[in-house]
């Protein structure tokens, strides 16, 4: 507490404020009595200075008082938490080149910052400033960073469906420079993908990204340096920041998603509802009894339910739902 | 003749020209982001034009990286609530959840919240805000932090004075 000092003006205002907070803590207490609201009540016509104080107090409590209060605790705790391992790595952030996005972590808070997010089960097309789109997936957080070097789209989390319009020369010329087409890149923590062509999905996951090439071309370069083959239409590979796995051949229905369905064929169920499960809140999961058997066909995302319908109708499974939020696959 | 007084645009246009590119850099270094770094960088020449003295800038990186300091926690301040309320609100069922409009109010709220406990000792700070929000009674709050009743009391004095300091 300060020390005393001569009074004026400023510090009737002040010794104001520090009664009014300390009567404020002594009425919002559960043992405050008639007598202590009476000599608030005394406090508080004692003069203007008492009341304006009170005023502030009352603010406050309002501002405070317009939020859902449940939901105010647990907000504020989780983004000091984040904000302080943020604030730790500023310290080490000494420089990041632009070819590597990403220094030796990936930040957390990157993926939190990120300009363009989906939720579970959403899905959003974007437009970008060359006239390429992307279409999000579920849980997809990424940044778009258009340079006059580059086209990049920095990937932390989810994946997306990419169609890349070719860069040609701008009717105007007298250009500072010659005319040079920037490459369209998809970065993800484990590495990159430049398009060598027109429409790809990639996604990272679990520390691995995988790429689907549906139209033409793409050329994976690992985090660490490592170039696989270009891998072309029709094709899937996997990679992390150090290698890449084989390239095999993609579901026929790579990017389905990106209309809202996921279409499969002979998918064993165990990986069907890892997959449906993406796109649902809550739990889903299946009985290793029927995680083998194989299913095909075409099962709406934007309806899980009604995907998880037309499963119980079509194949010898039912469902077990403890809640809405939590439902089981099980033999019939 | 008397020589035209440069407006105080121009100093900060010559101070763009020359530094611009590197506070950009410097942003997004910090950032991971080159959208982000470039609307910071934006954001702290406005101000640098709103402040400005007829004081001569000796160290134009210095005074540059020190404004952009503050916008740049104020930034991650605004993300990280913005994503610690999205995640709160991903683990609601559906229907609970707001409409957009709502969610934006509730964000800024939160956010305004977050800068008026600013500067508060965390456990000052938690106490307050389980009495206040969570209407948690003095007893109950001791419990929860392992402190005496009379502490809570004192914390939510101190909180409360703390808050109407802040108050304009």
């Amino acid at each position: 507490m300060a020390a005393k000092r001569i009074s004026g003006p400023e510090d009737a205002q002040a010794c104001a404020l520090r009664e009014a907070a300390q009567w404020y803590a002594r009425l919002a207490g559960e043992t405050a009595t008639a007598r202590d609201r009476e000599a608030w009540q005394v406090w508080y016509e004692a003069g203007p200075a008492n009341q304006a104080a009170w005023d502030k107090v009352q603010a406050v409590c309002r501002q405070l008082g317009q939020l859902p209060g449940a939901l105010v605790v647990p907000t504020l705790q989780a983004s000091a938490r984040q904000r302080r391992v943020f604030l730790g790595s500023i310290a080490a952030a000494a420089c990041a080149l632009p070819v590597a996005w990403w220094s030796a972590r990936e930040l957390p808070w990157q993926r939190w910052g990120a300009a363009h997010r989906t939720g579970v089960g959403e899905r959003r097309t974007l437009e970008l400033p060359d006239g390429s789109t992307l279409v999000l997936d579920t849980g997809t957080a990424l940044d778009i960073a258009f340079d006059d070097r580059t086209r990049s789209v920095l990937l932390h989390a989810g994946g997306v469906l990419a169609d890349v319009r070719r860069e040609t020369e701008p009717a105007r010329s007298g250009a500072a420079r010659p005319f040079a087409a920037r490459p369209f890149i998809v970065a993800t923590p484990q590495g990159s993908v430049r398009a060598l062509g027109t429409r790809f999905t990639v996604s990272t996951r679990d520390e691995i990204s995988h790429v689907e090439v549906i139209e033409h071309a793409v050329q994976i370069r690992t985090a660490d340096g490592f170039r696989p083959p270009p891998l072309g239409a029709g094709r899937q590979q996997r990679f992390n920041r150090a290698q890449a796995g084989p390239a095999t051949a993609a579901n026929p229905f790579a990017g389905s998603w990106a209309q809202g369905n996921l279409v499969v064929v002979d998918l064993p169920r165990g990986a069907w509802t890892r997959e449906m499960a993406r796109y649902r809140h809550g739990v889903l999961n299946c009985d290793p009894a029927v995680a083998d058997l194989k299913i095909s066909g075409a099962f709406s995302l934007d309806d899980t339910d009604a995907a998880l319908a037309a499963l119980v109708n079509g194949f010898p499974v039912r469902i077990r739902r403890r809640t809405d939020y939590w439902v089981t696959l099980l033999p019939r | 003749m008397i020589p035209p007084v440069a407006s105080a645009a121009d100093d900060v246009g010559v101070l763009y020209s020359q530094y611009g590119r590197w506070l950009q850099d410097w942003l997004r270094r910090r950032l991971g982001n080159v959208p982000d770094a470039a609307d910071l960088a934006h954001d702290t020449f406005v101000r640098v034009l709103r402040a400005r003295t007829d004081a001569e800038i000796r160290e134009p990186r210095a005074y540059l990286a020190s404004i952009a300091r503050g916008l740049l926690v104020d930034h991650v301040r605004r993300r990280s609530i913005e994503q610690a309320y999205h995640e709160v609100l991903a683990s609601q069922p559906p229907q609970q959840v707001p409409s957009l409009e709502v969610q934006a109010m509730i964000a800024e709220a939160l956010l305004e919240i977050d800068r008026l406990l600013d500067g508060m000792g965390a456990r000052v700070k938690l106490a307050f805000l389980l009495v206040q929000c969570e209407g948690l009674t003095y007893a109950e709050t001791a419990r929860r932090l392992g402190i005496s009743v009379r502490t809570v009391s004192t914390y939510v004095a101190r909180a409360m004075l703390h808050c109407c300091q802040l108050l304009p």
